[in-house]
């Protein structure tokens, strides 16, 4: 199997002739010392601030709790703020949430490339065994698009039909299209059905808003059609 | 294997001190890097409770990177300018797009997956509810719009619609029970199979599939050239002096009355249609319910098809009011080829 990438080579540290790849290695670098910088901030409750010029001449900087805040006290100026510490402690609990949020998302993130590689390997691994029919629209031939398409719309009328059985069985009140309801049922929110006793996750494709919506319900209003 | 470290204030003032140590070092290393590859002007103030601020990489230099970024307007200041909030914003931004991004394509693959094991009769290896079924509804659309462009691809390419190899030899079946017994089936131009009406038997117009239209023995005007369906007769379910032709079957009342009679949330229910592949329910009836296309399509459980060409049924046909007698008589066995 060849490699993909180089792997970790020691650099020499030493100005880049290369214009392209010094403007990348800056742009990859930078973000991983805010990173860093970040991270130090969070981990031992130290204050920093950072001013890195770009090659093209553009100004970053970050600071924690501002760059302006250091700057000045850097310079000798007294800023006059009475509530200074309650804008720290503000700061810090607002920081220790959007790093739990941040964690969270990247744990999500993490799990979802797993799901996303056992997949890939699974489908590796199920290659030779493919039928013609699981192959990508754009490799079938002509005969074999038709009869796709011919079973393909057969499956539909019969997925439509049982997810109205399937509605109506975890909601017998709710007759589709009926006047008669005041307001949309609990498991109907604007033609998206939410009732799920499915393996599938809940964060799953959303309605394509253009779709003709199932059920009689109107998108704008969420109530029934009549 | 490195642990993940927890994004928190370390409790621990011994250990908040040593990291607060060796990471300061890191920074101030990277920075370093950082301006000599790339040869830019960088500096960095760092206090904490412990110890003085530290500068990097000197007062001097400090003082000069602050000077010159006191000189930009205060647009451009503020512009690329990052609070330690602001910067934690940015990247839950960016990890929320990427996740929605990764669900997407998940989502999709599922669907896919589920939508293939549907079609081969595995629908109830699944557990799915009502939000699944409109998912799989909204992507089989999706599937039918791209196989719609792919047809129009092909058609506009001129790509002929059986993709087989021409068979090795014409086949003809019963050619030696006399003229009118059995139609003969012969490989036409383009492995395209054309049924041809047996001498004496009533008149049928076949179209062989992207070859060109054949009208055969005296039918109507030839079909179009994009019309990829021939008409199929209905062949006859039981031979005695009263033939009778199978009833075209209507698919859409069978679904909707006869398959969903009894539904149930339990996975462990069996419908009638969930052990039988999806396909083969489909070719139960296939001269009356499919298309030309889709039989010959070469699909293993879909009507047992197995060669590169297709073989209607050989039929007997015994002296009846209906059909032309079989006359001993006159009867002359033709060989008939197609040019």
């Amino acid at each position: 199997m060849v490699k993909k990438t180089l792997g970790r080579r020691k650099v020499e540290i030493v100005k880049m002739t290369k214009e392209s790849n010094l403007q990348v290695t800056f742009s990859k670098r930078k973000a991983g010392l805010f990173k860093k910088a970040s991270e130090f901030c969070t981990l031992c409750d130290a204050k920093i601030a950072m001013i890195v010029f770009s090659p093209a001449g553009k100004v970053f900087s970050f600071g924690h709790p501002n760059v302006d805040v250091l700057l000045d006290h850097f310079r000798g100026c007294v800023v006059g703020h009475n509530n200074t510490n309650l804008d720290e402690s503000y700061t810090k609990l607002h920081v220790q949430m959007l790093n739990k949020s941040y964690t969270e998302v990247k744990a999500e993130v993490e799990k979802e490339q797993k799901n996303k590689q056992s997949r890939a390997q699974n489908e590796r691994e199920n290659e030779n065994a493919e039928e013609w029919w699981s192959k990508s629209p754009l490799e079938l031939n002509l005969s074999q698009s038709t009869c796709m398409i011919r079973v393909l719309k057969d499956l539909k009328k019969i997925v439509d039909e049982k997810a109205i059985q399937l509605i109506h069985q975890t909601n017998p009140n709710f007759y589709v299209g009926s006047s008669s309801n005041a307001a949309a049922p609990a498991t109907v929110s604007g033609g998206n059905i939410s009732t799920n006793q499915g393996f599938f996750d809940q964060n799953g494709m959303t309605t394509n808003p253009t779709q003709t919506l199932l059920f009689g319900f109107d998108i704008m209003n969420r109530t029934p059609g009549v | 294997m490195r642990s993940k470290i927890k994004l928190s204030l370390i409790a621990n003032k011994t250990s908040r001190r040593t990291t607060f140590r060796k990471r300061k070092g890191g920074i101030t290393n990277k920075l370093h890097e950082l301006t000599t590859l790339c040869g830019v002007k960088a500096c960095a103030v760092i206090s904490s409770p412990y110890e003085n601020p530290v500068v990097w990489p000197s007062t001097e230099g400090v003082q000069e990177a602050v000077s010159m970024f006191m000189e930009r307007p205060a647009t451009e200041q503020s512009k690329l300018m990052m609070s330690h909030e602001t910067y934690l914003q940015d990247k839950i931004t960016k990890e929320t797009k990427k996740l929605e991004s990764l669900r997407r394509e998940n989502r999709e693959s599922q669907l896919r997956q589920f939508m293939f094991d549907c079609v081969e009769g595995k629908m109830s290896e699944h557990q799915y509810g009502a939000r699944d079924l409109q998912d799989l509804s909204l992507y089989i659309d999706h599937y039918i719009n791209q196989l719609n462009s792919s047809v129009m691809l092909l058609t506009n390419n001129g790509a002929s619609s059986s993709s087989f190899p021409p068979p090795l030899h014409t086949s003809v079946a019963g050619a030696g029970a006399g003229a009118g017994a059995a139609p003969l089936v012969v490989a036409g131009a383009g492995a395209a199979p054309l049924a041809v009406a047996g001498a004496g038997a009533s008149p049928l117009a076949v179209a062989g599939v992207g070859a060109a239209p054949l009208a055969v023995a005296g039918a109507g005007p030839p079909m179009a050239q994009n019309q990829y369906e021939p008409i199929q007769p209905y062949i006859p379910t039981a031979f005695s002096d009263n033939i009778q032709y199978q009833a075209p079957v209507d698919f859409n009342h069978q679904i909707q009355h006869g398959i969903y009679d009894n539904l149930s949330l339990d996975p462990n229910h069996q419908y009638p249609f969930q052990d039988d592949p999806f396909m083969e329910m489909l070719m139960e009836y296939p001269y009356e319910q499919v298309g030309y296309a889709a039989e010959h399509a070469h699909i293993p459980f879909m009507n047992g098809n197995y060669y590169n060409y297709h073989q209607p049924p050989t039929v007997g046909l015994t002296t009846t009011g209906h059909m032309p007698s079989n006359n001993a008589t006159t009867t002359t066995t033709t060989n008939t080829t197609v040019v």
